[in-house]
This record gives structure tokens, sequence and C-alpha cells, in this order.
């Protein structure tokens, strides 16, 4: 090959990496949104790849976590790491703490292991104890939400970082400029803010302990979405194989017309679902039919009857005829023949229509949005809802909502991608 | 008269979807073109409260017509038309064009990656730009300010940027559609004839112009009809991205919003503007239909 042909082929295709990248930068930024501590937006710079990677998005939103909030004037804990903040940081390792005049604090993943309280008041996901005697819960992180009157602390090993503080740094090596060490110590320290990482707390005499679920929010949407999606599935097989079976096997008078009208409104199908929007609507709310999930995978297995139906009768098309006059021959009706010589052979086209009808009720937004209310609606109005409100919503969640919404269609469409293609130049589709 | 029985085994198989789709479908539109010579609002439609539905001819559509609004919307629609299929067209054919060169390496996993949009639902496709496109934290304005802009579009709020912002969120939506097939025209055409053509001194500008482009002309016209009718229900994209905003942009939108986000909802009006729109709408199916008719005479 000759020196001046490698340098273009290298060139172009540099240049055709180069857009592959551009082109597809968004998506991967969504992808690596999802992938950063919540709360962390590149506001200066573009981050390339994520300084810090984390899987805590996913579990918040689908699985949650406990939280707990204890109100009590005194609390002991045992903590492998207790942190005081101020204008020296004190860390303390292996730490047993008794504190003082305390108001409220906060748990994070909390667990209530032992309680004797009169007052329990136990629901869904939630428990709340109101006054009792003693309380011990477990928790990854413990924050006082106030100002503590005075702590006793035993620790293992202490870090002092500063020396603007009231503790006598006498016994302390200074490990480095400003920085001091010491092991096995006990004192006592007032008016402080504190922290702590996986505590066990007991509480004697407290006035109140909440520990209750936070998060997990988006499984009851995507359990909605299921529903949506599954029972348009079903729908469209109801609907859509019979007919294909008689286009493709029987000549009836209107047949072709019929047909043809199919493909041609797959192609305004948009608009004019739009257009019947308004009467759907009034329609529906003269039935009685708003905010009834199981109505709305009927009308949406009814818009994509023309695409489906041409798309199976294309599929059952190619199936020779012999094999139901075979049927026929032995004495079989319509319903078996399609039932036991249709639906085996025509299993590729019933999968990709199954897969567009699943598609069609997951991510349907217009009619879902104007017709369900809270209780039911699927995650793609909840995340329609989020859009609406983004500048209080964590982005880093809102992109790992969106991917969950999204991965499974894309799965699924590039299974069907090889029948999308090929009935693309028929009907003009797209979406 | 004697109706064959395959007619009538026929009628019963293919009844239950014909059914379903005349009754939430169809009955719909035919339904709402009736609401458009109604005055049908808040109070007598859905549900007669205070009044009854009273046919009222041609007024709404005169109203609707004499509505500045409107009129905004119908025109900013064809300027999106205009201005998203150039840009659909142009970005398809250069990327079909790319990816097909002798002189890229691997196409096929290139057209494989570039398929990806197509494969998005669309909603999370518009999630992803309207972040992208976020003017304080967004990665576009991001980069337009390590290049040196100051003054940067707000993209959200600012309609004529979130206008142009649509458009490339078009583009970047439709043009897997329009890459997939101006690459099957471009493979159409036989390597004969370019190689006659590189053999007569013909430079890549004069082959690309005077024999792939013309070949191939037949299913670009096509696919530019197809996506013409795409770009002209373009609803669901705005809707998301900020439906107050572009409400006297997109005559669907406009529609929508009559009937579903106004203080007092105007189901007639709504439905005459959307009337209006499935005339144009009824144009495209027309010329669509011709045109497929074109289209497989050609491949038969």
């Amino acid at each position: 090959m000759k020196p001046s042909k490698i340098v273009k082929i290298t060139f172009i295709s540099f240049i055709a990496i180069i857009i592959v990248f551009a082109v597809l930068f968004p998506v991967y930024y969504m992808f690596q949104l999802s992938i950063k501590p919540s709360g962390t937006l590149a506001t200066t710079e573009l981050e390339l790849i994520p300084a810090e990677v984390t899987a805590e998005n996913y579990k918040e939103l689908l699985i949650g976590h406990r939280e707990g909030k204890v109100r009590a004037e005194e609390f002991t804990l045992l903590a492998d790491e207790v942190t005081i903040d101020g204008e020296t940081k004190i860390t303390f390792f292996g730490a047993t703490v008794l504190a003082k005049n305390s108001k409220e604090f906060n748990l994070m993943n909390a667990e209530l292991l032992e309680y004797r309280a009169e007052d329990v008041r136990e629901e869904e996901d939630r428990i709340l104890l109101v006054g009792g005697d003693y309380a011990k819960l477990k928790a990854s992180e413990l924050k006082a939400k106030r100002v503590i009157g005075a702590l006793s602390i035993e620790a293992k090993k202490v870090i002092v970082e500063g020396s603007n503080c009231d503790i006598d740094l006498s016994l302390f090596r200074e490990t480095a400029e400003g920085n001091f060490e010491s092991e096995n110590v006990s004192m006592v320290i007032k008016n402080v803010k504190m922290s702590a990482q996986n505590v066990v707390v007991e509480v004697e005499n407290f006035h109140s302990v909440l520990v209750s679920k936070v998060g997990g929010e988006l499984l009851g949407y995507m359990k909605n979405s299921f529903i949506l999606a599954i029972l348009t599935v079903i729908f469209t097989l109801i609907f859509v194989i019979p007919a294909a079976y008689a286009f493709s096997r029987l000549k009836f008078f209107g047949g072709g017309h019929i047909l043809y009208f199919y493909l041609m409104f797959t192609q305004v199908s948009g608009g004019l679902g739009i257009a019947g929007l308004v009467a759907l609507y009034g329609m529906l709310v003269k039935l009685n039919l708003t905010d009834n999930i199981y109505i709305l995978p009927l009308i949406y297995a009814g818009a994509s009857v023309p695409f489906n139906t041409w798309l199976l009768k294309t599929n059952i098309d190619s199936i020779s005829p012999d094999f139901d006059e075979a049927a026929f021959v032995d004495g079989a009706g319509y319903l078996q023949t399609i039932r036991y010589v249709i639906l085996p052979m025509a299993m590729p086209g019933i999968a990709t229509i199954s897969i567009f009808a699943f598609i069609a009720g997951w991510t349907e937004l217009i009619l879902a949005n104007l017709m369900l209310s809270e209780a039911n609606q699927p995650l793609s109005v909840w995340l329609y809802v989020m859009l609406q409100n983004m500048r209080a919503v964590s982005w880093n969640e809102f992109a790992t909502a969106s991917l969950i919404f999204a991965v499974p269609v894309f799965l699924m469409f590039m299974i069907a991608q090889k029948y999308i293609r090929s009935g693309l130049t028929l009907g003009g589709l797209k979406e | 008269m004697k109706v064959k029985k395959t007619t009538i085994a026929a009628i019963f198989l293919i009844l239950p979807g014909v059914a379903v789709f005349l009754f939430f479908n169809i009955y719909p539109i035919l339904n709402s073109i009736y609401l458009a010579f109604t005055d049908a609002q808040l109070g007598s439609y859905p549900l007669e409260e205070t009044k009854q539905v009273a046919i009222t001819g041609l007024e709404n559509f005169r109203w609707i017509l004499d509505d500045s609004t409107f009129r905004d919307a119908f025109l900013w629609t064809w300027i999106f038309v205009v201005i998203s299929v150039t840009f659909k067209v142009l970005f398809g054919l250069l990327l079909a064009l790319v990816y097909n060169s002798q002189w890229v390496k691997g196409k096929t996993v290139y057209r494989a990656l570039l398929i990806i949009p197509w494969a998005l639902p669309l909603l999370f496709s518009v999630l992803v730009w309207y972040l992208m496109f976020d003017p304080v934290v967004g990665p576009i304005n991001t980069i337009l300010r390590s290049v040196g802009f100051t003054s940067l579009p707000k993209w959200n709020i600012d309609a004529n940027a979130g206008f142009f912002a649509l458009v490339i969120i078009e583009t970047w939506l439709a043009y897997p559609f329009m890459m997939t097939i101006i690459t099957s025209a471009l493979q159409s055409v036989p390597v004969n004839l370019i190689e006659a053509s590189v053999i007569d001194g013909a430079n890549y500008w004069q082959r690309l112009t005077r024999i792939i482009l013309p070949i191939a002309s037949r299913p670009i016209a096509f696919a530019t009809i197809m996506t013409s009718a795409t770009s002209f229900q373009y609803f669901l994209v705005p809707f998301i991205y900020n439906s107050v905003l572009f409400e006297d942009r997109f005559l669907l939108l406009y529609g929508y919003r009559k009937s579903f986000a106004a203080a007092i909802p105007h189901y007639g009006r709504a439905a005459a503007a959307l009337v209006i729109a499935l005339i144009i709408l009824a144009i495209f199916m027309y010329v669509g239909m011709k045109i497929t008719k074109i289209q497989e005479s050609v491949t038969k």
C-alpha cells in the first residue's frame, strides 16, 4: 500500500471515530452522571472520566435506605470513628461516648435493635416510638443536629488537627505542623457538634425514636410501567395474531384496502393521536374510565394495531401455505390452525410485535400523564414530573432513573432491530 | 346474496383489532372533528354540567385564525419543518457518505453504534438533551464558555435558542433513519458505473453529484417526505422540553395546550386547531401514498 493511502485511511477513519464520539456523547454524559456520587456536577469543567464511581444512585432509587431520628437528652454510643467539627477537627477512633444535653440526632442506614416503649406506632416501612425507657440502634452514620452540651469520650486513638481548642495537648505527640496524636485517652468536651461512623447508640428516657425508609421509590413506578407494558403486549397479541393471519391467507373483499389504510395511518399516527386526544379524553371522562391503569393498555394496543398487523402479516406471508392447508385437510378450523401451525412458525414476528407493544406501553407519556393519579403513575410520567422541577432534583439520581427507564427499551430494540430495518422501506417508520 | 365463507371467517378474525382501533382511535378523531364545530368548553364538555354543547358552525375556525398565537404556531411549524428537514437530510447524507467511504475502516461497527439514538426511548433522549442544554451546568454551555463565549444562550427559557435546540434534538433523533435509508440507497449504486467514472477521470465531487446522488435520489426523496411529516407532527419533544415556551411555535402543542393546559379549557377551539393540522396531515398522507406507489413500482 502506498504511504499516501495509509495517511488518508488513518485521517478519514480518525474523523469517523470523532464523529461517533461527538454524536453519542449525550448518552455517555447521562451514564456518567448516574455513576457519580449524588450532588456532584461539573459546574465549570467537563469531566470525561468520572473521578469517583459509585452505584449509590442506583441503590438509593431501587432499594433506598433506613433513616433514624432520635430525640433524647442523653445517649451513649460505641463508634469506630467520632468526629468533632469546629475550628479544630478532632477525630477519635474506637470511641465510647456519653453525651449529655443533646437534643436530636439523625442516623443513616439505621436499624432498631431493642426497645422498651409504651407508645409504639408501626406502619409500613416506618416505626415511631413516642417516649420510652430504652432503645438501642445500629447505624452507619450518626449526626447530631445541634450543639451538644457535654461529651465524655474514651478512645483508643485520637488525632487533633489544629491547636485552637481547650484540650491540654501536652501529652500529645506532634506528628506534623499543627497535627497531634495520642492513644488511650479519656476527656470531656463541651458545646460541640459531632458526627460518627459505624455506631451502636443507646438512649434512656428518650422523647421519640423514628426509623423510616427513604428512597426506593422507583420500584413502585416501575411496577406500574410494567403492568401497562405487559397488558399492552397481551392485548396486542389478541388483536393482531388472528387479523394478521386473515390478511395473509384469506382473500376477502376490502382486505387490501384496509391493509393499505393501516400502512398509511402509521405514518401520521402521531399527529392523528394528538388530534383525537381531545375527544378521547372526553370519552374516558364520560365512561368514568379516568385513572384506570387497565384501560390504557387497551388504547395503546389499539393504536398500534395497524403497524403490528402489517408487520406480522409480512412475517406470516413468508411461511408456506402448504402447512395450514395440510391442517385444513386434517379438519382443523381457523383458530386451531393459527394456534398449532402459524403460532409456532411465526414466533420471530410475534416476538417482534411483543417487543414493540412492550416498548409502547412502557414509554407512553401523554395519556398516562393526563389520565393517571399519582398512585398509578408509570416511570415515564414520574420522569416528566421530575423534569419540571430540575433545580430541586439530584441530577445524578435523575440520570440514573432515566437510564433505568431506557435500558430495557434499548435492549429490546436491539433484539428487534433486524425486523425494523426490513419493515423500514415499506412503512417509512420511525419510533 | 351469498357471502363467501372465507369473508365471514376473515371478518371474525380481524374484528377484535379493527373494533378497538376504530373505537379508541378513529372514533375520537371523528369526534374531535365534530367538536371543532361546537362551543365545547369547560362546563359543557366532557360532562354537561352547566350547559349543553351547541353547534356553532365555523365560529371556532374564525376565532383560531384570528388568534395571533395560532398564526405564529402555524408559521413556526413550517419554519421548523424547513429547517429541521434540511438539517436531517444533510446530516444523514453526510454520515451515510462518511461511513460508506472506502477510506473508513470498521464501518459496520460505527454504523451499529450510530443507530443507538434510534433505539432509545424518545423521553430519555429529550431528558438527555435537556441536561445537555442546561444553561448553567450543561455541557454545551460549558464548552461554549471554555471556547470563549461570554453571553451564553439560555436554551431552556429563551424561545429562539430553545427552538434551535429543538432542531438539533430532532436532527439527532432522526439521523439514524435518514442514514440507514441513504446508506442502502448509496449501496444500490452499481459499482461498475463508479469505476467507469473513475477511469473517465471524474473526481469525488463530480461522481457524487453527477452519478451517485441522481441514482439514489428517489429513496432520499421518499425519506425526506416521511421525515417532513414527522417534523410537522413535532409534539412530544417540545412538550417534554418546555411546553409553555413553545405553545406559539408548534401547531399540535398549541392544540394540546388550548384543551389541557388553559385556565378555561376550550375544547372546541383546540379541536379546530387540530383539524387544521389534520387537513395538512391528510395531504402528507396522500403524497406519501403516491410516493410509496412509485417506490413499490421501482422495487418490483
